[in-house]
C-alpha cells in the first residue's frame, strides 16, 4: 500500500512538470513581457520606457530560460522560467497586480471557498444518489421516465440562470436572504444557504441520471439474480447489493473532484460576492493579472493530481478485490 | 387439449413433489409482441429424485427453470399452466408469498459461478442472509451453520472463508458456495440450471459427485438442466428432451439410453463424436432450430429430420408437416412427441440417421511424411511487474518448454484444462505473442526472425480458426470483405472480381450460399459463422490450420456439422491441424496424435489410439475417467483441487500436489520424458523404473 | 452587382461542416450498421421532434452565415462600385426591419412606450413622461387598440400556422408512408415551429416583441443573432477536437508502448488544469496577439469572426481528453478481438487494420459524445462570456445577453425580458440537444443489435 501511494507520487511530479511547462509557455512564449506590459498599461502609445518600468517592477526584465550574464548558479535561476514557474513549487508565487501577496491571499480566500463548495458537494452527492437509486428501483414506471425527463430538462438549463433566477426570486422578490456578501461568525449561514441550495440544484440533473445508469447497470447483474433466488425482498437487494456495487464507481469517480472544492465555484462565488479563490480567480481573468492565473493554474493541477491518487488509493479502499489482491 | 402427465410406471404411490402441467411461456419481440416460446411443458419429479432436461441452446429450458423459480427476465412471461410444488400452486402466489417459498422450498443454482455471487460481499455475508431470511438466525449460531454448510460442499477450513470475497476463490470453490448458499435452508428441491458447464472437466467430476451426496443425505429432488448426455447419464433417473420449447421425449435413464425413441434424442446421440468410430463421418443434423418466431405448424423437427425413410413417404410427410404431433405415452413410462415412434420400434443408437461410408483410414505409422511445421523448446513468459518502478519480479510460465510437429494430412490434438497454456502455444504460433525461447522450423527450415520472405509464407501457410464465433468476425464488414481481406493483404489475388470470385468458391467449399457475399455476420447462426472463419481460413491456401477449440461454443448437432467439414477439408487440401481443445470426445474422433499439457508442459504425448486406451501419467487419466461419458460405467479417478497458477507452480512435478500416486520423488524435481511405447512418451516418475 | 459576398472563416468552416453531415449521411447509408442504426433513430418520436427543432435552428444559423457588404450608392463621378463596410448576412437581410427600428433605450416586449420616463417639453410646461417609442406600436392611433391589435395578429399567426402545418401533414400523408418513420413527432416539432414563427412574424413587423435592451436594439433580433454564435462554438469546436481525438484516442490504444505513454501522459497534463483556467489563460493570450496585431483585420467583424474561431479552436484543444480517453480504452478492448487478430495474422497493415476494422466500430462511440458535446459547448459559451473571455463583446451571443442581463435585472422595476429570451432559446436548443443525444445512445448502443 505505501509503496503504491509513493508510485502514485512519483507518477505525479512529471506530470506537474509537464503542466508548468504548458503555463509557461502560454505565458511568455506566445507573448513577449512586452506585449503583456503593453496590455496591461492600456495605452495604444505607451513609451519604452514605461515598458522597461513595468517589467522591471515585476521581475520579468529577465532572459527567459538563461541568463549569460549572472554569475554562477544565477545563470539558471536569475530568470524568469525559475523566478516565474519553478518557485512555484516552493509555495512561492510571487505578487499580484495590485502588489498583494498571491500566497497569503490564497489562504485567506480558501476558508469562504470551502464554507460553499464543501456542503455543495456533500449535497449534492447524496441527493443525487437517493434519487437515482429511487428511479432505479421504480424502474421502467412512469415515475422513472417522468423523473429521467426532468433530470434532462435541469441538465439542459444553463448554471448561469439557477443563479440570476434564485438570485432574483428568494433575494430579491420575496427578500428571504441576502444577495450577496459574505459575514462573519454565526450569521454566515444566512448568505450561505442560498448558493449552496442553487449549486445542489444545478448539478442534480446531470448526476441523478448518469447515478441511475450505473444502478441499472448493476440491476441486470447475475448475481442479483442469485440474490432474488435466495428469496431477498427487493429492498434488501436494492440497499445491500446493488447500492454497495454501484458506489464503488460513484464514489471513486467524486474523490478526484475533492481536492478541487479548495478552488470554490468560479460562477457562485463571482455572483454572490464570496470572497473566495473562485471570484479571486474570476476578478484575475476579468482584470487580466497574469501572475494570479498563472498561480491558479498551477494550483489547479497540482489539486487535480491529488484528486487522481485518491481515486486511485480510494479504489483500494472500496472495492476489496483490489485491496486484497495488491 | 388435455395432456396426460408423463409419469414413471413405475413410480411410487406418493405424490410427485414437483408438478409441472401446461407451462408455457412467450417472449416479447420488438415489433412482433409476445410470441410463444415455450408450450405444454408436463414433468414431475418425485422426492429425492434427478430429473434431467436435456436440449441444445435456445428450446427454452433454462427459461423453464427460471420461471418455476419466478425469476424470469422482464421480456418473458408465463403465459399458463400450473406448477406444484409440495402440493401447492406457486406460479399464482403472490410475489410477496413466493419469496418465501425461494431458498426455504426451492433453490437454484447457475451457470456461471463467477458472476452469479456478489464481488463485494462476503462469502459469510451471503450464505448468511439466506439463513438470516429464511431460519432467523444471527450473531454466533449463523456464523457456525454457515461454516458448517461451506465444510458440507467441501470447503476447507471453512471459519476462515466466511471472510472471505468470492475473487480469492477458484471457479469450482465458487460454484461449492452457490451450493451452499443453495442449500442454506434446506430445500426440498434444487434447481440446477447447467451447473458444471462453465467448470474444467476434473472440477465438474468433483461438482457432480457433491451434487449426488447432497442429493443422497438431504433426500433432495433435483432439477438438472444441461446439454451434455454424459453429465445426464452420470446423474439422472429420469430424462426430459426439450427441442424449440417442447417437450419430445420423456424416458427413465435406462430406457432413454438404450432406446431413444425421438428422432432428434437420436439425431443428438448420432452426433456425439465418442459414438463414431474415428475415420467415419459424424451424422449431423441438417439446418438449425427454428426461431420461436417462425415455429412450424406442424412437428417442429419435420424440417430436419431424416427418420428412416418415413418422410419419403408423401402422406406422413405431409402429417408430420401439418398436424402437431402431442406427447404420447408409448409404454414404460417413455413418452414421445412423434407421429411415427411406436412402442415396439426400439432401435440402436443412431443407427438410422445418415451416415457417409467411412473414408479410407490412414494407419498412423504409415506416414512418414516430414512436419510442415515445427517448434522445439517453446516457452512464453510473461513479466510479473511489482513494486515503484514496476520491475520484473517473475515470471507467469504459460507456455515451458513444450516440441511439437505438425505433418501434412493429419491432426495434432493438444488437450488441457483451463490455465495449462494451450491457446498460448496456439497464439504464439501465429505469432500474435512474443516467443520467449524456442526455434521455429518451417518445412525443415528454421524460422528467422524478421525475414520478410519467410515471414510472407508463414503468414500464408499458416493459419487460424478460433473459439468464439461472435468475436471472430467483424460485424462491421460483409462476409465477402471478410473473405477478400487476406487475400488481398498477401496478394494472393490481384483484382476484387478474381477475389469475389474465388471467395464465391470458398463459400461454396464451406457449405454456405455464394449469395451469402454481401451479408453480414449478424446474419448468420454460430455454426455458420465459424463456417465463414474456416473459409477465411482457407482463402490464402494454408498449409497449416491452428484450431483453438473451434466448436466449444456451439451445439452439439452444430459441432458435427464443422467436425465433418474440418475432416473433409483435411483430407481434400492435405492440411495439417494443430486442434487445441479440452473435449476429449472430438480428439478421439478427429485427431491422429494427442498431446497432453498441464501447467505449460506437455507431460504425455503419443497417438491418439495409444493415450486414449492405454493413458500412462496419472494426470491423463484422472482426465480421461473425469469425462462424464453416456456408457458410464468407468471408475472415476477423484483429482483434488483444481490447476495451481502458472506464476508459481509447484516445485518438482507440477501435478504431484493432486496426483493420487506421488512419491517423495516427484517433490524434487521435474520427471524426465519417457518412452511407454511406440512414439507414445510420458513425463512421469512411475516410468522410468520400467525403462531402467 | 448591388452586393458583394463575404466569406468569413466561420461561415466557411460552417458550411464545410453542413456539407460533411450530409456526406457523412450519404456514407451511412451504404454502411448497414449505420443504416439500421439511423432507422431505429428515426422511429422515435422523441429523436425526429427533436431533430426537426435543430434544423429549424441550423436554418437560422445558415441564414446568418452568408455573408455580403451592401453597395452604397452611387456618388457623383464615382467610377468604381465602392460597398458598405459592415458586412451583413442573409438574415440581416431578411430581418432589416428588425436591425434597422432602434429605439432610444429600453422597452418591455410588445410596448407602445418606453420603460423610462423622459423629460418632454409642451406647451403645458416640462413633464416627466413614458414616451411614445419610435417604432414600437407606432402604427396605432389610439394605444387603448393595442390588447385588440396584437389578439388579432397572434390569432392570425395561430391560424396561418395550422394552415402550414395540415400542408406539410397532407404531404406526408398523401404520400403513404409506408415506413414506420416517425412523422408524429416531426409534424408536432412543426407545429410548434409555425406557431412561434407565425405568431412571430405577424407582430414582430410593428412591435418589440421581446422588448428592446438598453441601447434600443430589437430583443428579438439579438437573440437569432445569438443562434449562429451557438452553433459555431457547438460546431466548428468539433471540428478541431474530433481528428485530435480520434486520431490520438485510437493510435494511443493500438500501438500501446511508448507512443501510448506519450499520449496518455499529453492528455493528463492537459486534464490536469482546470478547464476555465486553461481556457482563460489561453484566451487571454490570443487577446493580446490580436491586440497586438490589429493590422491583421479590416474589419472590426473579421476581428470579432477570428476571435471566434480561435475560441473553438483553444475549447477543441482543451476538450479532446474526454472521448480520446474513451476511444483508447475501446481501442485497447477492440485489439485484442479474434477479428483484429485474425487481421493482423494475414499482414494486414496496421493504417488498414485502423481503418478497417477499429475505426468503423468505433464510429458510435464518436456519434454519440459528438451530439452530446454540442450542448456542452453551447452552454459553456455563455460562461465563458461571462466570466469575460467568450466571444467578441461586439458579436451578438447567448453569453453576452444573459452578461448584460444581470445588472438590468437589479433595477427597478426589473428588466427581465433580454434574460427570459436568452433563456427560452437556449434552454429549446439544448434541451433538443440533449433529447437528440439521449435517442441516438439508444439506437447506436450496439447492445440493441442482434
Amino acid at each position: 500500500m505505501f509503496a503504491y501511494i509513493l508510485r502514485r507520487l512519483v507518477y505525479a511530479i512529471p506530470i506537474l512538470v509537464g503542466v508548468n511547462l504548458l503555463t509557461f509557455a502560454l505565458f511568455f512564449m506566445v507573448n513577449t513581457p512586452d506585449d503583456m506590459a503593453r496590455m496591461q498599461l492600456g495605452v495604444k502609445r505607451v513609451t519604452a520606457e514605461a515598458i522597461e518600468k513595468w517589467k522591471a517592477e515585476r521581475g520579468y526584465d529577465r532572459p527567459l530560460f538563461w541568463n549569460g550574464a549572472a554569475a554562477g548558479a544565477g545563470k539558471a535561476t536569475e530568470t524568469i522560467f525559475f523566478q516565474k514557474s519553478a518557485r512555484m513549487f516552493l509555495g512561492d508565487f510571487g505578487r499580484a497586480e495590485d502588489g498583494r501577496d498571491i500566497a497569503r491571499e490564497i489562504s485567506a480566500r480558501m476558508g469562504p471557498s470551502l464554507a460553499i463548495a464543501v456542503p455543495t458537494f456533500l449535497l449534492g452527492l447524496g441527493v443525487a444518489v437517493t434519487l437515482a437509486l429511487m428511479l432505479a428501483f421504480f424502474r421502467a414506471t412512469a415515475l422513472d421516465f417522468w423523473g429521467v425527463a426532468l433530470c434532462v430538462l435541469l441538465m439542459s438549463i444553463s448554471g448561469l440562470f439557477y443563479i440570476i433566477g434564485g438570485q432574483f426570486v428568494f433575494a430579491k422578490v420575496w427578500q428571504l436572504v441576502p444577495i450577496s456578501g459574505f459575514g462573519e461568525g454565526l450569521d454566515t449561514w444566512r448568505f450561505l444557504v442560498l448558493p449552496i441550495t442553487i449549486g445542489v440544484v444545478g448539478g442534480i440533473g446531470a448526476s441523478t441520471r448518469w447515478y441511475r445508469t450505473l444502478f441499472l447497470e448493476e440491476v441486470n447483474k447475475d448475481y442479483v439474480r442469485t440474490a432474488r433466488a435466495k428469496g431477498l425482498p427487493e429492498t434488501v437487494i436494492f440497499f445491500r447489493h446493488i447500492l454497495k456495487n454501484a458506489m464503488i464507481p460513484i464514489l471513486t469517480g467524486v474523490v478526484v473532484v475533492i481536492p478541487s472544492l479548495f478552488m470554490g465555484s468560479l460562477l457562485t462565488e463571482s455572483f454572490f460576492g464570496i470572497p473566495g479563490l473562485g471570484s479571486y480567480t474570476i476578478d484575475a481573468i476579468q482584470s487580466q493579472d497574469f501572475a494570479v492565473v498563472r498561480s491558479m493554474v498551477f494550483i489547479g493541477s497540482a489539486l487535480y493530481i491529488i484528486g487522481l491518487m485518491l481515486t486511485d488509493i480510494s479504489y483500494t479502499l472500496v472495492d476489496p478485490r483490489i485491496r486484497l489482491s495488491s | 387439449m388435455i395432456m396426460p402427465n408423463p409419469h414413471p410406471s413405475s413410480a411410487p404411490p406418493t405424490k410427485p413433489l414437483l408438478d409441472v402441467r401446461g407451462l408455457a411461456l412467450s417472449i416479447r419481440q420488438e415489433n412482433v409482441g409476445w410470441i410463444p416460446a415455450v408450450s405444454d411443458l408436463n414433468f414431475t419429479i418425485a422426492a429425492g429424485e434427478t430429473f434431467a432436461l436435456v436440449g441444445e441452446s435456445g428450446c427454452g429450458k433454462s427459461l423453464s427453470a427460471l420461471a418455476l423459480m419466478r425469476l424470469l427476465p422482464a421480456g418473458v412471461r408465463i403465459e399458463r399452466g400450473e406448477a406444484h410444488v409440495l402440493d401447492e400452486e406457486i406460479l399464482r402466489l403472490s410475489e410477496a408469498e413466493m419469496r418465501q417459498r425461494r431458498g426455504r422450498d426451492m433453490a437454484m443454482i447457475f451457470q456461471e459461478p463467477a458472476t452469479s455471487l456478489n464481488p463485494v460481499l462476503t462469502i459469510g455475508q451471503q450464505i448468511g442472509e439466506s439463513l438470516q431470511t429464511h431460519l432467523g438466525e444471527r450473531g454466533q449460531r449463523l456464523r457456525e451453520h454457515a461454516a458448517e454448510l461451506l465444510a458440507q460442499v467441501g470447503i476447507n477450513d471453512p471459519l476462515r472463508r466466511l471472510s472471505e470475497y468470492p475473487f480469492q476463490l477458484s471457479g469450482g470453490m465458487k460454484q461449492r458456495v452457490m451450493i451452499a448458499i443453495a442449500l442454506a435452508s434446506s430445500p426440498r428441491l434444487l434447481i440446477a440450471d447447467e451447473p458444471t458447464t462453465a467448470l474444467d472437466v476434473t472440477v465438474q467430476s468433483q461438482i457432480l459427485d457433491l451434487l449426488q451426496k447432497l442429493q443422497a443425505e438431504r433426500g433432495m429432488s433435483l432439477l438438472l438442466i444441461t446439454h451434455d448426455l454424459g453429465v445426464v447419464a452420470r446423474m439422472a433417473d429420469r430424462v426430459g428432451v426439450m427441442y424449440a420449447g417442447q417437450l419430445v421425449e420423456c424416458a427413465a435413464r435406462a430406457d432413454f439410453f438404450s432406446a431413444p425413441r425421438h428422432p432428434y434424442s437420436r439425431a443428438l446421440f448420432a452426433a456425439l463424436p465418442e459414438t463414431a468410430r474415428a475415420g467415419e463421418r459424424l451424422a449431423a443434423l441438417p439446418g438449425q432450430v427454428p426461431a420461436f418466431s417462425a415455429m412450424p405448424s406442424g412437428c417442429r423437427f419435420a424440417g430436419r429430420c431424416g427418420s428412416g425413410d418415413r418422410l419419403q413417404v408423401a402422406d406422413d410427410r405431409k402429417r408430420c408437416l401439418e398436424e402437431a404431433p402431442l406427447l404420447e405415452e408409448r409404454g414404460d413410462g417413455v413418452w414421445v412427441r412423434c407421429h411415427f415412434q411406436g412402442t415396439g420400434d426400439r432401435c440402436q443408437v443412431a443407427d438410422n440417421t445418415r451416415r457417409d461410408a467411412p473414408q479410407d483410414e490412414l494407419t498412423p505409422d504409415t506416414c512418414p511424411l516430414p512436419p510442415e511445421l515445427a517448434v522445439r523448446g517453446l516457452k512464453i513468459h510473461f513479466p510479473i511487474r511489482k513494486g515503484i518502478l514496476q520491475r520484473v519480479v517473475g515470471h507467469v510460465r504459460a507456455v515451458d518448454g513444450i516440441s511439437l510437429a505438425l505433418t501434412p494430412g493429419r491432426t495434432l490434438a493438444l488437450v488441457g484444462e483451463s490455465g495449462c497454456g494451450k491457446t498460448t502455444v496456439g497464439r504464439a504460433l501465429m505469432r500474435m505473442l512474443p516467443i520467449t525461447e524456442g526455434d521455429l522450423f518451417w518445412q525443415g527450415q528454421a524460422v528467422v526472425a524478421r525475414d520478410k520472405a519467410q515471414e510472407k509464407i508463414l503468414r500464408q501457410s499458416l493459419q487460424m480458426v478460433f473459439q468464439d464465433p461472435y468475436g471472430s468476425l467483424n460485424p462491421r464488414m460483409s462476409v465477402g470483405e471478410i473473405l477478400l481481406e487476406g487475400m488481398l493483404a498477401l496478394g494472393a489475388v490481384r483484382k476484387a472480381q478474381e477475389g469475389r470470385e474465388r471467395a464465391a468458391t470458398l463459400l461454396e467449399q464451406v457449405g454456405l450460399k455464394p449469395e451469402s457475399l454481401d451479408r453480414y455476420p449478424h446474419e448468420f447462426s454460430g455454426g455458420q459463422r465459424q463456417r465463414i472463419a474456416i473459409a477465411r481460413a482457407l482463402a490464402v491456401s494454408p498449409r497449416v490450420i491452428i484450431c483453438d477449440e473451434p466448436t466449444s461454443a456451439l451445439d452439439v448437432s452444430v459441432q458435427a456439422q464443422i467436425l465433418n467439414l474440418m475432416k473433409d477439408l483435411q483430407s481434400g487440401l492435405n492440411l495439417a491441424y494443430l486442434f487445441i481443445t479440452h473435449n476429449f470426445a472430438v480428439v478421439e474422433y478427429l485427431a491422429e496424435e494427442i498431446a497432453v499439457m498441464y501447467l505449460g508442459r506437455i507431460v504425455e504425448s503419443g497417438t491418439t489410439a495409444a493415450v486414449l486406451t492405454a493413458p500412462a501419467h496419472p494426470y491423463t487419466q484422472a482426465l480421461l475417467s473425469a469425462v462424464p461419458r453416456i456408457e458410464g460405467g468407468r471408475e472415476i479417478i477423484r483429482l483434488a483441487g483444481e490447476t495451481p497458477s502458472p506464476a508459481h507452480p509447484p516445485v518438482g512435478c507440477h501435478f504431484h500436489p493432486r496426483c493420487p500416486q506421488a512419491t517423495p520423488e516427484c517433490r524434487q524435481s521435474y520427471p524426465p520424458s519417457t518412452s511407454v511405447g511406440e512414439g507414445h512418451r510420458v513425463n512421469c516418475f512411475l516410468y522410468q523404473g520400467a525403462k531402467v | 452587382m448591388s452586393f458583394q459576398p463575404v466569406l468569413l472563416w466561420s461561415d466557411v468552416l460552417l458550411w464545410l461542416l453542413v456539407f460533411a453531415v450530409i456526406g457523412l449521411g450519404a456514407y451511412s447509408g451504404r454502411a448497414r450498421h449505420l443504416r439500421r442504426s439511423w432507422k431505429r433513430l428515426g422511429k422515435s418520436n422523441v429523436a425526429t421532434a427533436a431533430a426537426t427543432l435543430l434544423c429549424a435552428f441550423l436554418l437560422v444559423g445558415l441564414l446568418d452565415s452568408l455573408h455580403y457588404r451592401q453597395r452604397l450608392p452611387d456618388a457623383p463621378g464615382q467610377s468604381e462600385a465602392v460597398y458598405a463596410v459592415e458586412a451583413l448576412s442573409a438574415l440581416d437581410g431578411l430581418l432589416s426591419h428588425l436591425r434597422e427600428h432602434n429605439e432610444r433605450t429600453y422597452s418591455a416586449p410588445l410596448a407602445a412606450r418606453a420603460f423610462v420616463m423622459e423629460t418632454e417639453e409642451t406647451t403645458a410646461g416640462v413633464t416627466r413622461v413614458y414616451p411614445r417609442l419610435h417604432y414600437g406600436g407606432a402604427h396605432l392611433e389610439d394605444e387603448s387598440g393595442k390588447a385588440i391589435d396584437v389578439a388579432r395578429r397572434a390569432l392570425t399567426g395561430v391560424g396561418l400556422a395550422l394552415l402550414c402545418t395540415a400542408l406539410v401533414a397532407g404531404v406526408v400523408f398523401r404520400r403513404k408512408p409506408q415506413s414506420d418513420f416517425a412523422w408524429r413527432g416531426v409534424l408536432s416539432a412543426l407545429l410548434v415551429l409555425f406557431l412561434v414563427a407565425c405568431t412571430l412574424s405577424q407582430l414582430a413587423g410593428d412591435y418589440h416583441v421581446f422588448g428592446t435592451d438598453k441601447v434600443g436594439q430589437d430583443v428579438l433580433y439579438q437573440t437569432l443573432k445569438s443562434i449562429r454564435t451557438a452553433l459555431v462554438i457547438g460546431l466548428v469546436t468539433t471540428l478541431v477536437m474530433l481528428p485530435l481525438a480520434v486520431a490520438l484516442g485510437i493510435v494511443a490504444g493500438y500501438f500501446r508502448g511508448w507512443a501510448d505513454d506519450v499520449i496518455q501522459y499529453l492528455y493528463t497534463v492537459l486534464n490536469s488544469i482546470p478547464g476555465v483556467l486553461l481556457i482563460a489563460a489561453s484566451v487571454l493570450m490570443m487577446q493580446v496577439v490580436i491586440d497586438t496585431h490589429p493590422q491583421w483585420f479590416s474589419t472590426s467583424a473579421e476581428r470579432a469572426d477570428l476571435r471566434l474561431i480561435a475560441l473553438c479552436v483553444i475549447l477543441g484543444v482543451t476538450s479532446w481528453t474526454g472521448l480520446a480517453r474513451l476511444l483508447r480504452g475501446e481501442t485497447l478492448k477492440l485489439r485484442e478481438l479474434d477479428y483484429i487478430q485474425a487481421a493482423r495474422a494475414f499482414g494486414v497493415s496496421s493504417v488498414r487494420v485502423i481503418t478497417r476494422h477499429i475505426l468503423p466500430n468505433l464510429m458510435h462511440i464518436v456519434i454519440i459524445s459528438l451530439v452530446m458535446d454540442f450542448s456542452a459547448l453551447v452552454l459553456a459559451e455563455a460562461v465563458l462570456s461571462y466570466i469575460g473571455i467568450g466571444v467578441d463583446p461586439s458579436m451578438h451571443s447567448f453569453g453576452s445577453m444573459i452578461n448584460n442581463a444581470r445588472m438590468e435585472l437589479s433595477r427597478e422595476p426589473a428588466v427581465w425580458w433580454s434574460l427570459a429570451a436568452a433563456f427560452s432559446f437556449m434552454l429549446v436548443l439544448v434541451l433538443a440537444a440533449n433529447l437528440f443525444a439521449d435517442a441516438m445512445r439508444d439506437a447506436f448502443d450496439p447492445r440493441h443489435e442482434g
